[in-house]
């Protein structure tokens, strides 16, 4: 089974002078999950540094603030610099790098839980809740429209309407549920979705999964007694042949423990 | 930071599991890793969420460290769970922390420096420079910055050989509960596989 690391090491350089909304646009968003990447950076080996180091942030090897100094480094030799302004669209932002960091290692650790999914877990917690994992100074407070955006989009299929207001929302659905593709889609319009079915469903945000156990999915009428619940794989971990092909250009085991 | 458990402590119930084939002896224990896996991130989150002294106290955006580190615990495949947090480890012990390369730790004490190295800071525009304190702390001292050439000079981080920080047993659930979450685990697979 695949640890976040070993998610992120195989992901291929995207280089590409296009924007955040062009990249959207323009490329399909299967490719962006399996691809290092950031808008208008067309550096392979700052992306190659890029990769290096959100592999050992998602290990727990180094924290975000030496990554951030890493990351730092490396984009100096490009001629980037912090002094060049906090804004998302300069490279060596405190903002944009914290961006890229929390994203990519989410990202990994959604595709990891539901790799992690078995019959025997899926029997135990049939449901996810996307709650607030990380607090945020100005939380977005539109989770319920675009809840019920999505709910609508899939014919509420596998998921619970939303009840209670924020910040006592509770969104809860099937982990076999559409909602979740939809959502991640930006159903109702939502333009800040990253494209994924699973979390961070929006940039920058600090909602993820939660497990919900059986009776709690039965309780809200999402599934029956016995009623058994099967989850696609998720696109963005490597199959066996793509672990393969990246042990052999890079010289590592990603099947040993560390 | 990896936490070996023993996901099957009940010696009935092992012996139980250990009649069964190879896989559903896999099977079983990491649906036991699982139910603990849930446990453990949720608690963590919520230890996390609570948790913001040293930012609050500087009046400092907070980082976001251990609440983002719970966000990345997965679930194990095995009864190895994995905690990425840099110094989760004073879940069981004191922890002693010293530089690895530099000369002294950097604690930030200003809410500028929180969060950041302080070469992050230089990269910022931060023009660093110390100033020893008579009768400072063993390899006491302050380090000092000043953005811009007409600007005061701001006390950033203390400078210390090294730093004492105390077990916090509290950043994981009690053993009983983690033992109960691993053993309902368990003991529902066993059951769908004799049912």
């Amino acid at each position: 089974m695949a640890r976040p690391e070993d998610i992120l090491r195989v992901k291929a350089l995207l280089p590409t002078t296009l924007g955040s909304e062009e990249i959207r646009e323009r490329i399909a968003a299967d490719i962006l999950r399996r691809s290092v990447f950031s808008a208008r950076m067309a550096s392979a080996p700052y992306l190659a540094d890029l990769r290096e180091v959100l592999v050992q942030y998602a290990s727990g090897e180094v924290n975000r603030a030496d990554a951030t100094l890493a990351l730092t480094r490396s984009l100096e030799q490009l001629g980037h610099s912090p002094m060049d302004g906090n804004a998302i669209t300069n490279p060596a932002s405190q903002q944009r790098l914290d961006l890229i960091l929390k994203t990519n290692r989410q990202m990994a650790a959604s595709v990891a839980r539901i790799e992690a999914q078995t019959p025997d877990t899926l029997d135990d917690f049939p449901g996810w809740e996307l709650m607030r994992f990380s607090g945020r100074r100005v939380p977005r407070e539109d989770w319920h429209r675009r809840w019920a955006a999505a709910g609508d989009a899939v014919g509420w299929q596998g998921a619970a309407r939303h009840t209670g207001e924020y910040p006592e929302w509770s969104f809860i659905a099937l982990k076999s549920s559409p909602i979740w593709a939809a959502l991640g889609s930006g159903a109702g319009g939502f333009r800040d979705t990253l494209g994924n079915p699973y979390p961070p469903f929006a940039f920058g945000s600090g909602l993820d999964w939660d497990d919900v156990e059986r009776d709690r999915c039965e309780e809200l009428g999402l599934l029956q007694p016995g009623e058994q619940v099967t989850l696609g794989k998720a696109s963005l971990a490597p199959d066996a042949a793509e672990v393969a092909d990246m042990e052999k250009r890079y010289g590592f085991d990603a099947g040993e423990d560390a | 930071m990896d936490l070996a458990f023993d996901i099957i402590p009940d010696e009935r119930l092992k012996d139980a599991v250990l009649r069964l084939s190879g896989n559903a002896q896999a099977e079983i224990t990491r649906a036991g890793a699982y139910s603990l896996y849930v446990l453990v991130r949720r608690h963590v989150n919520r230890y996390s969420r609570a948790h913001h002294a040293s930012a609050d106290n500087l009046g400092a955006e907070h980082t976001g460290h251990l609440e983002e580190g719970s966000r990345a615990i997965v679930p194990p495949a095995d009864n190895v769970l994995s905690i990425p947090i840099p110094g989760f480890q004073r879940v069981f012990k004191d922890l002693e922390i010293s530089p690895r390369t530099a000369k002294a730790l950097t604690i930030p004490i200003n809410r500028v420096a929180y969060g950041k190295r302080a070469p992050r800071l230089q990269s910022e525009g931060w023009r660093l420079f110390t100033v020893s304190t008579r009768g400072g702390g063993p390899g006491g001292g302050i380090l000092f910055g000043r953005r811009g050439e007409d600007s005061a000079a701001t006390a950033l981080y203390a400078l210390s050989k090294s730093v004492r920080v105390r077990q916090d047993r509290s950043m994981l659930p009690s053993d009983e509960d983690m033992q109960r979450a691993a053993a309902k685990g368990v003991a529902n697979a066993i059951l769908r596989r004799s049912r």
